[in-house]
């Protein structure tokens, strides 16, 4: 059913090949993301605050930086971890132990493509600032619980708010240097047992969605899919004579004549895609998450949350 | 051109089918615009595109309705006429020339246009079958003798044509056509003859018939006028006799039926000189039947204004008749001997004498106060009536002149004066005793007089005698054998009120009271008028105006030369129409008692002369001989009657551009539908798509209507003038005058702007924006001062112009002039032109006495004491109206007279000095620049404006604190 996405031109779409939109497109042309991004992050910072107060320590003794407690001093413990100070105060030998903490790694891959500046008059915001600002409010709430959060294709992943003004200037950055938009589809530093969290609408050429999902579960990742969709592309509300452009300069308008007749095929398609990415998620264990870009933020951040943990806990 | 009995104006536009064609292969190969819109997830539909055929080309129905709408667009550009006309029967043989003849008289204006398309289509027959020919109008100015040629030619000269309000010279007009006739060219020609339905008279049909031996004639049936007026003048005044056309003989031919809506909607109307309606009368009577006799019920005085009397709507220039006032209105001259009389005019005996006769005669009061001057010129004038109000002695050569005027027919009336006992120029009827009498006074025991009835014999008999008139002092005249029959008016005590002689073919008067009301209060009541109405019905208009006529010209050499007076200059004629215009340039100046006298083509009816002694020329001055064409008389002739073509013609375009309108509606709308754009108002592509679709014809079609909009245009011009009036009603404001000059239009503007801002600040008198104004045309009434800088350039003052200026004056606004050169002495010697201006332009207005503002004068107190009245020069004085000499008045701190002064005149460019920028600095440096001088500027403009406000208000303020003080007491 979705052979047919590659058949519609003949060349491949690459994500770098992702051209921006004509400038005089209002409707396509958001801020310059840099112009947003105070609002996102205010925004991301609310959305963080309205939803679970971030993840807790492991309760448990572990290779953690902070202390736990003290126990005494067993046969086979190291004399290196004997705590002096404690122990001259009695005469029992004293072992400082630390809280065992998952110093857990998060990345996040936020898609810049051109697809994703689109925002159709029903919609809140373009697809591109609501994957930001989930990801940002990600990362807000991810860092106050201690984990680390990078982007894919930045820097390294770290901790605190350090994490967080780290994203921002990547992505920032990224919206403006046409090069650095494809970085997010950069896998090479994900390590094993990491999360990887993706926004994206997903809707780029089959064979390269296929071989973004084959790297991540060669490298071990476990992904998290995050489907931003516009609520046209899943309506398809159109009439009459219409002629559909693309977002980027690569691909050639379709003309439909009755645009009202394409609609049921249309959703039958769009259902058909969604399903298959689910599957494609479900099959390997990972999440998958739709978020339309005229509801609110708040559901699929809960329910990408409760994903992140439930496989934490695992 | 003419296709299957359209016939197009522009036939040219229907060039444009041949695009039809293209405009098919265009409208196929091109869809509707689809709505564009940005789809992201484009990849999912590319699967879609093989499922379904889009539909990308126009569907035929609607080809076909645009194709429709583009032929109705290019056939309503080429103005399509549906004509069922039939062939004209031309008379004559194939390939003769053709004469057209067009009579264009009165009688065929009041259907120009049938007659106009008559010719235009016998021009059209005569083209088709190709025959030369020619068309001759008459009567018309130039009278050439054409050569047969082709239809353009022809219609060339009837575009050019124009009815003219003139009778036909038929013996000119048959010279003209049996010497065209006779002339090579013309050999065989068939005449064609556009008359006016009337009958022709008994000799040229005659002419015609010899005519019609050779020359075939086809007469054209054409409608005839139905009535024509002359002039009758009655003991009602001017009336209507109405002629109308009887088509029988049997039937009274002064009697016009009337049909009744007809004689509803047509109506005699009397206007005055101005176009007023002052009377109007039903053609009809309460019988349907048009009154042969038409007078109108009007008061007198309204009835000596009627100017022209017209059938209303007005069709040819015999439903118009011309009035002059010749006949009507006497001219009365007013002498007086009393000096002075302007300050206080209710004490002098003219106002009186005046105000009684200005509504029923044309009065002349010079008021130079030199009594025989006034009287020569007024008898030279050639007034009918003279009202001599206290004038005492006349010297011996004035008496003289008046006797000839008597003789002539000249009315002299005296009123008596105080001195008029010693009077020893023996222009009286009676001999008078030399002491006066007076009754009712503290030293005499006998009661004031009433005025006894009137015998038959006095001219007075019949009218009725107030009861409270008295009369308390008269002169007296010497008992007599002639007193008694010279006595017209006596009071109750039997002695003299009036009495008068018959002098020569005039009449000498004596009232033995005043005209003021010193001796009686006869002046005041209404009995005054109607007697001395009764005086001047005594005199023969006219009569005494022999002055001007060359058996007299001894007297008259040093007035005009001789043929200027005898040729009348035409200044309104009428046109075919019935309509006055300016005469065109063929008219000709009248000479009275010439053949030019009666109405003819060089002098058509209208008005000849000066303005003050117009003639007014009719077309009809007896009742003319109006019959319709007969058949007896066609069969006299021997000619052919062509009848009319009742078809009419009928201009397609309208229907088609309403036609182009609906289906460019239909067009709109499908296009609506098709691109979807109905339900998603928001796209904006479909829009400008069905917004170009409705508009394009929608815009042709409004071109093509645009012609029968003018009027709206000119309804907007006469708000505009409503909304300057409203404008300047609305808020008080101060005027200026433009002058022409740009530069002191501008400081006017810019000084009247910045005075206009101080008063506003410093005084309660808060006025609006000044407003421009032309005082030949703009209402002047309504500003209460008109600032009024005289230019360098020289001015010329219209009379016009100076009776408005003295209008507006005399009803209490007030002019300020500015010479803006300093030395404002109007009567110094040396003359700066703006000087010479201001002499030009109050020659022409009615000046009191002036002087220097004088200390005690209300100016100098108005808002700010003052003791000069400077303006951008300092040393020059303000002149104003003279205040009366008053003793009473002599010790009050501040006089301002009986009212505010209508005149000002100062030469220190006032409107320089008051002139601010609107940053509120002065714009123009003072001479010298002295911040004091200008300040005292501003408080001479301020004084000047609550002067012309408050008038003489301030100088009853001025004794505030004294009563003040009284009051405390």
């Amino acid at each position: 059913m979705i052979g047919g996405l590659g058949r519609a031109s003949s060349k491949t779409l690459g994500p770098g090949d992702l051209a921006p939109l004509d400038p005089l497109d209002l409707n396509t042309h958001p801020l310059a993301l840099a112009d947003a991004m105070p609002d996102l992050l205010v925004e991301a910072k609310k959305l963080a605050a309205s939803l679970v107060a971030g993840l807790h320590g492991r309760r448990s003794a572990g290779t953690g930086q902070s202390f736990w407690q003290y126990r005494p001093y067993g046969p086979g413990d190291p004399s290196a971890r004997i705590d002096w100070r404690r122990s001259a105060r009695g005469d029992q030998l004293f072992v400082r132990e630390m809280e065992w903490e998952s110093a857990h790694t998060v990345r996040l891959s936020v898609d810049m493509s051109a697809s994703m500046r689109f925002a159709s008059p029903d919609a809140r915001e373009p697809k591109r600032d609501r994957a930001i600002l989930m990801a940002l409010a990600l990362a807000s709430m991810l860092t106050r619980s201690g984990e680390r959060v990078g982007l894919i294709g930045g820097e390294r992943p770290r901790t605190g708010a350090a994490a967080l003004s780290t994203m921002t200037r990547e992505l920032v950055l990224r919206d403006t240097d046409k090069t650095g938009r494809q970085r997010w589809l950069d896998m090479a530093g994900v390590r094993p047992r990491e999360d990887v969290v993706i926004f994206s609408d997903f809707l780029f050429d089959r064979d390269e969605r296929k071989r973004l999902i084959d790297q991540l579960s060669a490298r071990g990742a476990r992904a998290h899919l995050v489907q931003i969709i516009d609520p046209v592309e899943e309506a398809f509300p159109f009439r009459g004579r219409t002629r559909f452009e693309p977002a980027s300069r690569h691909e050639s308008p379709i003309l439909s004549g009755r645009a009202e007749s394409w609609q049921q095929p249309y959703k039958t398609l769009f259902r058909a895609f969604c399903e298959e990415l689910k599957g494609l998620a479900r099959s390997r264990g990972w999440s998958h998450t739709q978020s339309h870009t005229d509801r609110t933020a708040a559901t699929p951040m809960l329910a990408l949350h409760e994903a992140l943990a439930r496989v934490r806990d695992r | 051109m003419s296709v299957f009995g359209f016939s197009f104006l522009a036939p040219l536009a229907l060039l444009g089918l041949v695009a039809l064609p293209a405009l098919w292969w265009l409208l196929r190969a091109t869809p509707p615009a689809p709505s564009r819109t940005v789809f992201p997830p484009l990849r999912l539909l590319a699967g879609l595109v093989s499922d379904e055929e889009t539909p990308v080309k126009t569907p035929w129905w609607l080809i076909a309705l645009r194709l429709a709408l583009l032929t109705l667009l290019i056939l309503a550009f080429a103005g399509p006429i549906w004509r069922a006309a039939s062939p004209v029967a031309l008379p004559g043989e194939e390939n003769t020339p053709l004469l057209i003849v067009l009579e264009t008289g009165w009688s065929s204006a009041a259907d120009w246009e049938t007659r106009l398309e008559r010719t235009g289509q016998i021009i059209a027959a005569a083209d088709a079958s190709d025959r030369p020919m020619a068309v001759v109008a008459s009567p018309q100015p130039d009278a050439t003798a054409p050569l047969p040629g082709d239809a353009a030619a022809a219609q060339a000269v009837l575009t050019g044509l124009q009815p003219h309000a003139a009778r036909q010279d038929w013996a000119a007009l048959l010279d003209r056509l049996e010497g065209l006739l006779a002339s090579p060219g013309w050999q065989g020609a068939a005449l064609v003859w556009i008359g006016d339905g009337l009958a022709f008279p008994e000799r040229s049909a005659e002419r015609l018939a010899a005519l019609s031996q050779d020359h075939p004639i086809t007469l054209l049936d054409m409608p005839y006028v139905e009535v024509a007026l002359t002039l009758e003048r009655g003991a009602d005044g001017p009336a209507a006799r109405l002629h109308a056309v009887a088509a029988d003989e049997a039937v009274d031919t002064t009697r016009l039926q009337v049909d009744e809506t007809e004689g509803d909607a047509r109506r005699l109307v009397a206007f005055d000189g101005s176009g007023r309606t002052l009377g109007s009368a039903a053609l009809a009577g309460s019988d349907g039947i048009a009154q042969d006799r038409i007078a109108f019920d009007l008061p007198r005085d309204l009835r000596n204004d009627i100017a022209r009397i017209a059938v209303v709507p007005t069709r040819h220039a015999g439903e118009v008749l011309l009035v002059d006032d010749r006949a009507e209105r006497r001219r009365v001259g007013i002498v007086s001997g009393e000096a002075a009389d302007q300050a206080q005019p209710l004490l002098a005996g003219s106002t009186y004498v005046e105000r009684a006769l200005r509504p029923i005669s044309d009065v002349a009061v010079p008021r130079t106060g030199d009594v025989s001057a006034e009287i020569a010129g007024l008898i030279e004038e050639g007034v009918d009536v003279l009202m001599l109000v206290d004038a005492a002695s006349l010297i011996p050569s004035t008496v003289r002149r008046l006797e000839d005027w008597m003789e002539r027919g000249g009315v002299l009336v005296r009123f008596a004066s105080s001195g008029l006992t010693q009077s020893t120029d023996g222009l009286l009827p009676v001999p008078l005793r030399a002491v006066d009498r007076q009754l009712g006074g503290t030293l005499t025991w006998e009661e004031p007089q009433a005025i006894a009835a009137f015998a038959p014999q006095s001219p007075f008999f019949g009218l009725t005698i107030p009861e409270d008139v008295r009369v308390t002092r008269q002169v007296l005249s010497e008992p007599g054998a002639a007193l008694a029959s010279r006595t017209y008016a006596e009071l109750a005590d039997a002695t003299p009120l009036a009495t008068g002689m018959p002098r020569g073919n005039g009449h000498l008067i004596l009232f033995h009271i005043t005209a003021d009301t010193d001796w009686s209060n006869l002046p005041l009541s209404g009995l005054f008028p109607t007697m001395l109405q009764r005086l001047i019905d005594l005199s023969v208009p006219n009569a005494a105006t022999g002055t001007f006529a060359p058996a007299q010209a001894e007297t008259s050499a040093q007035s005009a030369p001789a043929d200027l007076t005898a040729s009348l200059a035409p200044r309104q004629t009428l046109d075919g129409f019935g309509r006055l215009t300016a005469p065109p340039s063929h008219v000709e100046a009248l000479v009275p008692g010439s053949q030019s006298e009666h109405a003819s083509l060089a002098t058509p009816p209208g008005f000849y002369g000066p303005a003050a002694s117009t003639l007014a020329l009719n077309l009809f001055e007896e009742a003319p001989d109006l019959r319709p064409l007969s058949q007896e008389q066609i069969d006299t002739i021997g000619a052919s009657l062509l009848a009319p073509q009742t078809e009419q013609s009928f201009n397609l375009r309208p229907t088609l551009i309403t036609l182009i309108v609906v289906l460019a509606l239909i067009d709109a709308v499908i296009m609506l539908v098709i691109t979807g754009a109905l339900r998603g108002l928001g796209r904006r592509a479909a829009q400008t798509t069905a917004s170009l679709a409705l508009a394009l014809p929608l815009a042709a079609a409004l071109i093509m209507a645009l012609p029968q909009s003018g009027w709206a245009q000119s309804r907007d011009g006469e708000n505009g003038e409503l909304e300057r009036l409203l404008a300047a009603v609305n808020t008080t404001r101060l005027a200026f005058v433009l002058t022409g000059d740009a530069e002191v239009d501008q400081r006017s503007r810019e000084g009247m702007s910045g005075i206009t801002r101080v008063l506003a600040q410093r005084t309660a008198f808060e006025p609006g924006e000044p407003m421009a104004i032309d005082p030949a045309e703009d209402e002047l009434s309504i500003f209460p001062l008109i600032y009024w800088a005289m230019p360098e350039a020289p001015i010329a003052v219209a009379v016009e112009l100076g009776t408005r200026i003295d209008a507006y004056m005399n009803n209490g606004g007030t002019s300020l002039f500015d010479t803006r050169d300093e030395a404002a002495n109007p009567l110094s010697a040396s003359i700066s032109p703006q000087t010479a201006n201001l002499r030009t332009l109050l020659a022409a207005l009615d000046i009191p006495p002036l002087e220097p503002v004088p200390e005690d004068h209300v100016l100098t107190k108005a808002f700010y004491l003052l003791d000069c009245f400077p303006g951008r020069f300092g040393s020059g004085p303000l002149w104003v109206e003279a205040l009366p000499e008053d003793g009473q008045t002599a010790n009050r701190p501040a006089r301002g007279g009986d009212g505010v002064s209508p005149i000002l005149i100062t030469g220190n460019d006032f409107a320089s000095a008051w002139a601010l920028s609107s940053d509120g600095r002065a714009l123009y440096a003072t001479s010298p620049p002295d911040p004091v001088q200008r300040e005292f500027a501003y408080r001479t403009g301020v004084n000047i404006g609550m002067y012309v406000m408050t008038g003489n208000y301030k100088a009853d303020q001025v004794h505030v604190p004294a009563l003040l003080e009284r009051l405390v007491r």
